[in-house]
């Protein structure tokens, strides 16, 4: 991991649209989340808490604070983290599901995130194959769901990060939260009409 | 996938009613089955979609500590607070600054509550220990609990003082303080730690942002966060679990560290830690940069180096004394806050200190090691048992305020035993049960003692002294007396009989006197301690003999002499302390009481409400000091027929100790028991019933074989018998009568069980055992009464109605 400068140079890289830049903040990023996710761990042997939320704000104390005095920079490196952490909790499902399936019931702790049961994994997976669909075909509405789900934002806060106003996001994340419900269910068997009879 | 044009009308349809909505979307979709089909599977999930995705997140971020990162709105009012401005906030909860504004003034304090996103089982319960923690403390040194509550929204929160002031560490250096004034801001500390102590109470987390010293240079204690209770009022309100949090490694004892079970040397050790650092401005140890694993390694085996290597100004005792407080082993550290804040002073007074080396300590220290393979148990190991025993009890016996009454120090004793036990338990893996008990390894340390420490007397007698409270608190009389009669000797030799300490030895003869239910031993115990107290000329001890001597004859209900002394209690403990101290109104306290009994209702009341006021003016919210006066006061409302007022108080209290140490706590057999009595003088006979049950119910959860189980199944059977359901009433009051004459032999209410057992005996024809009981009742009752008096009456009534039913009328005429 680079200085606390690098950090600023590759988010200003990023909006300014350099592809590579925002790898390597993403990269920097997610290794950061793994570190502080793994300490944690190691530290409050589980029993202690640390949500997602603080996980990406502890990273930011860490990686970007001192420098990133503008409160856009600072959403700017939330929406990053949002994207890392979704990663991070992606990565720690496939373990547990390749671990479930090789007989060895392991129960994954993520620094007092606890994916305990094997059906929030499935559906973490399952969000996660859909959101790469979305991914495509409406990258923003992607991010929405990211930053208000894995980084824990408020509608303000991911409205400033990803540039947008604040009913946008709404409107982004009522579609994508009925996209993603829907395409969860399984099919066929509710129509308008039942909803609405 | 999701088209532009579905999710306009997705969005559209959403703000219209159900009926307008299929119209919309079939029209809109008219000429497009794909897009209708989209849609319409956008909207069959919307209305639980963001819900459930919300809840995801929250699910996943489990074991969810979401905490609410929004502050409250300035302005909101919470109770009657109205919060300015969020101060702090931690995953325990946040904290507001806070304004009550009342007719005079304005008084700011701080509300801590529990972020929304927090209120899970474990988190409240945590909360709640928190706040029942702070209850607890009254203390000048320490942030007061205000006020408590639960919002609109049931989320609990409670108000402590408001405390603007400076890290210990930092207003040392800002004001350039001197190393005495220094060890003088420690001493507050530890007064505050030590009361805490008294209290059952570990802190466990005490560090410079902790310890808070104001523009005056009051010392202020914060955050019992993670503090923990000894006992826990008999419910289990602390998931271990919660116990953990990450605690700054720096000012954490080795054990602490290692997560083992922590004592009342935690908090001791990181005494040692703030005096280092007020002393050379560092800390003892560094561990920047470690991991986990290397910071336990480090705190129990690097050996911070002397301060006076580090400030050549500071004199080598106080070495020893910050080594002694900085020990890695908790049993070589000071067994007391008190025992360091001694050397502390004995240091400021240019006296010896006792944390020298080598010293006793050291060669017991040496002793142990060597047979540590041969003897389960060392000295050592007793000895810092008992001392954290001692802790629990001392308060008990020495200082009045602690004590509700005997029943309330019984079951301190009991829970103070378990706590022991555990202690026993896990302070030595290789102890073998059956093969060594507690009380083996005691004796075998008062052995030790006497052998080990002749050069020592006074070592030896605070040893003894230590074993004491462990004996009382086991209720062994016989050991107790013996290690007690050894110490006295002991104390009248190094003190002398006109001192402290003597007059303290002779309080515990009468505690373990009472034990034995020698009353007459007792009194004689605390009559010498009065003659010492008198010689001494100090108006604390002499307020505390008598308020004892109150305590012993208005148990044994000899009202007029209680009378007198409590009154002189109350007069030379406002001398000592003050009008509105906290030990003057407890004696006000147990005055109230007492002419509730003597049925001086009219100045018992005016005395309860003297109490409540000036409780009132210190707490303004539920409080432990507070739950008892309503106690009192609905007993005198409901005897001055007031019986509104007197089911408020009841209420009141009831649901405060509730608020305060949750259901089925033990203080509510008492307020349970009130609430009967009060149900059975309005005539309301199944709401009596239920209620004394309740106690009863109580009682047998906290105290089982007490006197209060008499009370309570006295009163049970005393409905019983009005409803005629003889059955019941007649194994109950058997029973009640059988703790009286155990437990309370010249309680008048023995007499008054026994006279109202005989009549329900009469009803069902066995006259001989009636008259028997009846006769000896109304003796007792009259005793106590006087013959004009209306219970005199009642009992007497009893003599004429079993005489007329068994037939002999000229006898029933003598008792007309």
């Amino acid at each position: 991991m680079g200085g606390v400068g690098d950090i600023t140079r590759l988010l200003q890289e990023a909006s300014a649209g350099s592809r590579r830049a925002s790898d390597a903040l993403f990269e920097s990023v997610y290794l950061e989340l793994r570190k502080i996710a793994k300490a944690q761990r190691r530290r409050w042997s589980g029993n202690e808490t640390l949500n997602t939320t603080a996980l990406i704000n502890e990273a930011y104390v860490r990686l970007a604070a001192q420098d990133l005095a503008n409160y856009q920079d600072r959403a700017h490196f939330f929406a990053t983290a949002s994207k890392a952490m979704r990663q991070v909790l992606i990565n720690y499902a496939e373990r547990y599901t390749a671990a479930k399936r090789g007989g060895n019931a392991l129960r994954v702790t993520l620094s007092g995130l606890s994916l305990q049961d094997a059906s929030t994994v499935d559906e973490l997976l399952l969000i996660d194959s859909l959101l790469n669909k979305l991914e495509a075909n409406n990258p923003r509405r992607c991010r929405v769901f990211e930053c208000r789900v894995f980084g824990g934002m408020t509608v303000e806060e991911t409205a400033t990060a990803l540039d947008v106003s604040a009913a946008t996001v709404k409107r982004d994340w009522t579609v994508v939260s009925a996209w993603l419900f829907s395409e969860m269910k399984p099919l066929g068997d509710d129509t308008i009409e039942d909803s609405s009879g | 996938m999701i088209s532009e044009q579905a999710a306009e009308i997705f969005l559209k349809a959403r703000t219209l009613d159900p009926a307008t909505r299929i119209r919309y979307v079939t029209g809109a979709c008219a000429d497009d089955p794909t897009l209708l089909r989209e849609v319409s599977l956008l909207l069959s999930g919307a209305n639980e979609s963001e819900a459930y995705f919300d809840g995801l997140a929250r699910k996943v971020s489990l074991e969810v500590l979401a905490e609410d990162d929004t502050p409250l709105p300035a302005n909101k009012v919470i109770g009657s607070w109205r919060l300015l401005r969020r101060i702090g906030r931690g995953g325990m909860g946040a904290v507001y600054l806070v304004a009550r504004s009342d007719e005079h003034f304005e008084q700011q304090a701080a509300l801590k509550i529990l972020p929304t996103g927090l209120d899970t089982d474990v988190a409240r319960a945590r909360f709640l220990v928190e706040r029942q923690i702070l209850a607890r403390l009254v203390h000048d040194n320490i942030a007061r609990l205000l006020d408590g509550g639960v919002t609109e929204d049931d989320v609990p929160y409670f108000v402590m003082d408001y405390v603007e002031g400076l890290p210990i560490d930092e207003y040392c250096v800002s004001r350039r303080l001197g190393i005495d004034a220094k060890l003088n801001l420690l001493l507050d500390v530890a007064d505050a730690v030590q009361y805490a102590h008294r209290k059952l109470i570990i802190h466990r987390d005490l560090k410079p942002s902790n310890v808070l010293v104001t523009e005056t240079g009051r010392v202020r204690l914060l955050d019992f966060g993670i503090a923990k209770m000894l006992e826990p009022d008999g419910n289990e309100l602390q998931p271990t679990r919660m116990a953990q949090r990450p605690v700054t490694p720096n000012f954490a004892s080795p054990e602490m560290l290692c997560g083992e079970q922590v004592d009342v040397t935690t908090d001791i050790y990181s005494i040692g830690v703030l005096m280092y650092l007020l002393l050379t401005e560092r800390t003892p140890l560094c561990f920047n940069g470690m991991s986990l694993t290397e910071m336990w390694k480090h705190s129990a085996n690097e050996v911070p180096p002397p301060v006076s290597h580090i400030n050549h100004a500071l004199r080598g005792d106080l070495d020893a004394i910050v080594a002694k407080a900085l020990a890695k082993q908790p049993q070589e550290r000071y067994s007391s806050v008190e025992s360091l804040a001694n050397d502390i002073r004995n240091y400021l007074n240019g006296h010896p200190v006792s944390a020298k080396t080598p010293s006793t300590w050291y060669r017991a220290r040496k002793f142990v090691n060597r047979h540590r393979a041969g003897t389960a148990f060392s000295v050592f190991t007793v000895i810092a048992v008992a001392t954290i025993a001692a802790l629990a009890v001392r308060s008990a016996t020495v200082s009045a305020r602690q004590t509700r009454e005997i029943t309330a120090e019984r079951d301190r004793a009991e829970q103070t035993k378990e706590f022991l036990v555990s202690i026993f338990e896990s302070a030595d893996p290789d102890l073998v049960p059956g093969n060594q008990t507690a009380r083996d390894i005691l004796e075998s340390g008062r052995a030790r003692i006497e052998r080990e420490l002749t050069d020592q007397p006074e070592l030896q007698a605070d040893l003894l002294e230590t074993m004491s409270h462990v004996y009382i608190s086991w209720r062994q009389f016989e050991d107790g007396q013996a290690v007690l009669e050894r110490e006295q000797d002991l104390r009248r030799a190094t003190s002398g009989e006109v001192s402290a300490e003597y007059i303290d030895v002779l309080f515990r003869l009468a505690v373990n006197a009472d034990i034995a239910g020698d009353y007459d031993l007792s009194l004689r115990y605390v009559g010498e301690a009065l003659e010492a107290s008198e010689q001494l000329g100090s108006s604390y001890w002499l307020a505390l003999s008598h308020e004892r001597l109150g305590r012993i004859l208005h148990l044994q209900g000899d009202y007029t002499a209680a009378d007198t002394h409590y009154r002189r209690a109350l007069a030379w403990m406002i001398e000592a302390s003050g009008k509105d101290s906290m030990e003057a109104v407890f004696i006000r306290e147990q005055l109230a009481n007492l002419l509730n009994h003597q049925e001086r209702y009219e100045e018992s009341l005016v005395e309860f409400e003297t109490s409540l006021a000036v409780r009132r003016k210190v707490i303004s919210g539920d409080s432990s000091e507070i739950s008892p006066i309503l106690l009192g006061m609905g007993s005198v409302l409901t005897k001055l027929g007031r019986q509104d007022d007197a089911l408020r108080a009841y209420e009141e209290g009831y649901a405060m100790n509730e608020r305060l140490y949750g259901a089925d706590n033990s203080y509510n057999m008492y307020f349970a028991n009130g609430l009967g009595k009060l149900a059975e003088v309005n005539g309301d006979l199944e709401t009596a019933i239920q209620r004394y049950s309740e106690a009863r119910r109580l009682v047998a959860l906290h105290t089982p074989y007490s006197p209060n189980m008499a009370f309570a199944e006295a009163g049970l059977a005393r409905v019983y018998a009005l409803q005629g359901r003889y059955d019941l009433a007649i194994p109950m009051f058997r029973s009640a009568l059988q703790i009286f004459t155990e437990r309370l032999p010249s309680h008048w209410l023995r007499g008054d069980t026994k006279w109202r057992l005989g009549l329900c005996l009469v009803e069902t024809a066995n006259y001989v055992e009636a008259e028997a009981l009846i006769l000896d009742g109304l003796l007792v009752v009259e005793e106590q009464w006087g013959h004009d008096h209306q219970n005199t009456a009642d009992a007497r009534s009893a003599a004429v109605r079993l005489y007329e039913k068994w037939g002999k009328a000229e006898m029933a005429q003598n008792y007309r």
